[in-house]
C-alpha cells in the first residue's frame, strides 16, 4: 500500500518551544485516519505542515510521495485542507465562497458542492458572516470537499457543531469519500465521533506521535483487566495503564492473552478506553512487540483518566 | 483569480472612481467660473488687463468680477493639492490591505491551500488591483492637461495680460504644478500601491501598513522634488542680468550660485569668493553710484559669474518621463519584496 502522507523525523519549533519533534508517520492512501490528542500535542502543526502552510524545523513531509514545497503546486491539487478557524471571506455570500473554489482550483464539482449547501438548508445568498459557527464549518467544508482531492486534511471539522449537525456532517463526508476511495487525515477532540468513521487512530501527545495503528488492532490487541484492590499479579502483557480504585483495580494490557489469574475478569475494551489509557500516561507507546514484557511493579496510585497524569509503569 | 480579487476590491474601486469623478466634476465648475469670470471682467472694466490689477478705474461691478476669479483660483488651489493626495489615497486603501487584509484575516491559509501557485495569487492580485488605477489616472492626467492649460489661459490674476505660452509655461515645470500634472500622477499612484502592498505584506497589519505608506510615500516624494528633480537632466546656466525679467518665467529655478570661467560651480565659501566679493564690495561702495551694476562688473572681471541654475520648461515632458519611469522602477522592486515575502510567508 502506498503512503498518501509520509513523515520522517518532522519537527517544527516555536521560538523556544517545539510544536512537533521526532514525528514518524505513514498515513496509507486509501485509510481515514483519525488524529486525538489533548491541545498543544502537535496535531494543528503535523497538519499545517502536510498542507505546506508552515515549514518544518526539521525533518520531511511528503504527500503521495512529492515532498511537500510551501511554494510548489504539485501537492496542491491533490490535497484539501481545512483550517480550524475555517477562514473565508466574511463579506461574501455562500455561492460565492463556492465561486471562489471554483475559480482558484483546476478540479472541482460545482454540483456537488451546491447539492451539499442545499441539502443542509444554508440559503445561497446569506453572507457568511451572517450564518452560525457551524454553518460556516459546513460551508469551509463544502468549498473542501468539491475540490475532489485525493487527500483531505481536516482540523476540527466537527468541533463547532451540535451532535446532529456533526452526524450529518460526518455522513456527508464519508459518503464522498467511500466513493473515489479519499484518504483522510482529520482530528478531533472526541473520540467516539472518531470510532464510527475512521479505520486509523493517530494518538499524539507531548508534541509527538504516541500510538498509530488500524483501530481494529488498536481493540483487538488490548485487554482491560479488572480484579481485587491491591497490586494485580504478574500479567503477561505490556501495561499501559493502572487504575486503582478503593473495591477494584484495574488495568488495560497490551497483548491478547494476559492470563491474570483467578478473581480477575478480562474484557475487550472499547476504543475510548484504550485512547484515554494512552493519553493518561504520555510516556507508554506501542514500541516493541506486544506481551514479551514483565509488568511493572509500579506501587502508589495510578493516574485515574481525568486527575492528573504522572510518570506510570510499563514505558517503552 | 481576477475574479475574486475583483469581489474583493470592488468597493473601495467604486468608490474610488465616484470620486475621481467627483473632482473632475469639480474641475469643470472651476474651469467655467474661470472662463466667464474673464470674459465678465473684460466687459466690466475693460482697462483692467492693459494696466494690471488696480491700474485702471475699478468699478463696482469690476470688484464683483474680480473677487469671484480670486475665489476660482482658491479652489483652484485646493484641487491641486487634493490631487497630490490621489496616489497616496490609492496606496492605503488598495495597495494597504491588498496582502495584510489576507494575513489578518488568516484567508491567506484557504487562499494558499486551494489550486493556485503563490507566485499567481500574488501577481494576479496585483495586476488586477493597478490595472483600474492605471486607467483612470491615465484619463484624469489626460483631462488635467486640458485643464491646467484652460484655467491659466482663461484668468490667472496674477499671469493676466501674459502670453498664454508664458502663463502655461510658467507654472508646469514648477513643483507643485509638475507634480500635479502628466504622467508622473500615474506613475505616482502605481507607486503608492506597490509600496502599500509590500509594506502591508512586512508588517502583516492594514492599520500600521497604512500609517508607514503614508510616511515612506511623502518621504520619496519630498526627495524627488527637492533634491533627486533637479539633477536629472544637468541644469542650465542664466548668468544674472541676461534673464528676461517677467513676473513669472517660464522656467525653474533650481538655485543659484557663482561659478568660475570653466563654467564648473564655486562655493560661496569658497576663498577666492570671498576675497574677489570682499575686493567687489568696496570697490562699488567707493564708486557710490549704480551699485549693483559697478559690483557684477567687478566680480566678472575676475572670471567669476553670478547666475542662476534652472530647468527650463522645454524640458517637461523628458522630466516627467524620467521621473515617472523611477518611480515605475521603484514599483516593479516593492513587487520584488512583496513576493519575497509572499512565498515566505508560514502560518
Amino acid at each position: 500500500m502506498t503512503a498518501a502522507l509520509e513523515a520522517r523525523g518532522l519537527g517544527r519549533r516555536y521560538r523556544s518551544k517545539w510544536g512537533l519533534r521526532h514525528c514518524d508517520l505513514t498515513v496509507p492512501a486509501g485509510s481515514v485516519t483519525g488524529l486525538v490528542g489533548p491541545n498543544g500535542a502537535g496535531k494543528t502543526t503535523l497538519l499545517r505542515m502536510a498542507a505546506g502552510l508552515a515549514r518544518p524545523t526539521e525533518g520531511t513531509v511528503s504527500v503521495f510521495g512529492e515532498p511537500v514545497r510551501p511554494n510548489g503546486t504539485a501537492h496542491l491539487g491533490r490535497m484539501g485542507y481545512l483550517d480550524q478557524l475555517h477562514p473565508m471571506y466574511r463579506r461574501f455570500r455562500v455561492e460565492e465562497m463556492l465561486t471562489v473554489g471554483r475559480r482558484l482550483n483546476l478540479q472541482w464539482d460545482d454540483e456537488a458542492a451546491h447539492r451539499w449547501i442545499d441539502e443542509l438548508g444554508i440559503p445561497l445568498t446569506a453572507r457568511i458572516r451572517q450564518l452560525s459557527g457551524g454553518q460556516q464549518a459546513q460551508v469551509a467544508l463544502a468549498v473542501c470537499l468539491a475540490k475532489r482531492a485525493d487527500l483531505l486534511l481536516l482540523d476540527e471539522p466537527v468541533a463547532s457543531l451540535d451532535p446532529l449537525a456533526r452526524m450529518r456532517l460526518l455522513q456527508v463526508l464519508m459518503g464522498t469519500v467511500a466513493d473515489r476511495g479519499t484518504t483522510v487525515l482529520l482530528s478531533s477532540h472526541i473520540i467516539s465521533e472518531l470510532e464510527p468513521v475512521c479505520d486509523h487512530l493517530v494518538i499524539m501527545s507531548s508534541s509527538t506521535v504516541q500510538v498509530a495503528a488500524p483501530i481494529d488492532d488498536l481493540l483487538a490487541g488490548h485487554r482491560l483487566l479488572t480484579g481485587p484492590a491491591g497490586d494485580p499479579p504478574a500479567i503477561d502483557g505490556q501495561v499501559v495503564s493502572l487504575v486503582r480504585a478503593p473495591r477494584q483495580t484495574s488495568a488495560l494490557v497490551r497483548g491478547t492473552a494476559p492470563q491474570p489469574g483467578p478473581g480477575w475478569e478480562v474484557l475487550e475494551p472499547n476504543l475510548e478506553e484504550v485512547v484515554v489509557a494512552y493519553l493518561a500516561n504520555p510516556e507508554t507507546t506501542m514500541a516493541g512487540p506486544a506481551g514479551d514484557r514483565p509488568p511493572d511493579p509500579v506501587g502508589g496510585p495510578d493516574p485515574v483518566p481525568g486527575s492528573t497524569p504522572g510518570p506510570v509503569g510499563g514505558a517503552s | 483569480m481576477i475574479w475574486l480579487t475583483w469581489r474583493q476590491h470592488r468597493v473601495i474601486l467604486a468608490i474610488g472612481a465616484l470620486g475621481a469623478l467627483g473632482l473632475v466634476v469639480w474641475m469643470l465648475v472651476v474651469e467655467h467660473d474661470y472662463a466667464s469670470g474673464r470674459a465678465a471682467l473684460t466687459r466690466a472694466c475693460p482697462s483692467f488687463g492693459s494696466t494690471g490689477p488696480g491700474g485702471g478705474p475699478l468699478t463696482a461691478g469690476c470688484d464683483v468680477v474680480f473677487s469671484r476669479i480670486v475665489q476660482a483660483t482658491d479652489q483652484a488651489d485646493i484641487i491641486r493639492v487634493l490631487l497630490l493626495a490621489v496616489p497616496l489615497v490609492a496606496g492605503v486603501l488598495l495597495g494597504a490591505p491588498l496582502v495584510a487584509g489576507e494575513l489578518e484575516h488568516d484567508t491567506v491559509v484557504l487562499a494558499f491551500t486551494q489550486g493556485i501557485s503563490r507566485t499567481r495569487w500574488l501577481v494576479t492580485r496585483w495586476l488586477t488591483v493597478l490595472a483600474p488605477v492605471v486607467a483612470a489616472m491615465a484619463a484624469l492626467a489626460v483631462f488635467l492637461n486640458w485643464w491646467f492649460w484652460h484655467i491659466q489661459t482663461s484668468g490667472d490674476v496674477s499671469n493676466f495680460g501674459l502670453a498664454s505660452s508664458v502663463a502655461e509655461g510658467a507654472s508646469r515645470i514648477k513643483p507643485g504644478t509638475f507634480d500635479s500634472t502628466g504622467i508622473v500622477l500615474v506613475a505616482y499612484a502605481v507607486f503608492a500601491v506597490a509600496l502599500g502592498a509590500a509594506l502591508g505584506a512586512i508588517l502583516r497589519r492594514t492599520f500600521w501598513a497604512g500609517l508607514v505608506t503614508v510616511g515612506a510615500f511623502a518621504t520619496a516624494r519630498l526627495l524627488f522634488v527637492y533634491w533627486i528633480r533637479s539633477h536629472l537632466l544637468t541644469p542650465l546656466y542664466q548668468p544674472l542680468g541676461t534673464m528676461p525679467l517677467t513676473s513669472a518665467p517660464p522656467i525653474w529655478v533650481v538655485t543659484s550660485g557663482y561659478r568660475d570661467v570653466a563654467g564648473s560651480r564655486v562655493p560661496l565659501t569658497a576663498a577666492s569668493i570671498q576675497h574677489v566679493t570682499t575686493l567687489c564690495s568696496q570697490a562699488s561702495g567707493a564708486t557710490g553710484s549704480q551699485v549693483y551694476g559697478v559690483y557684477e562688473k567687478c566680480v566678472a572681471a575676475h572670471g567669476i559669474q553670478f547666475g542662476t541654475y534652472y530647468q527650463p520648461s522645454s524640458r517637461f515632458w523628458v522630466l516627467q518621463w524620467s521621473e515617472a519611469a523611477l518611480f515605475v522602477a521603484a514599483a516593479v522592486a516593492l513587487f520584488g519584496v512583496t513576493l519575497w515575502a509572499v512565498r515566505r510567508w508560514r502560518a
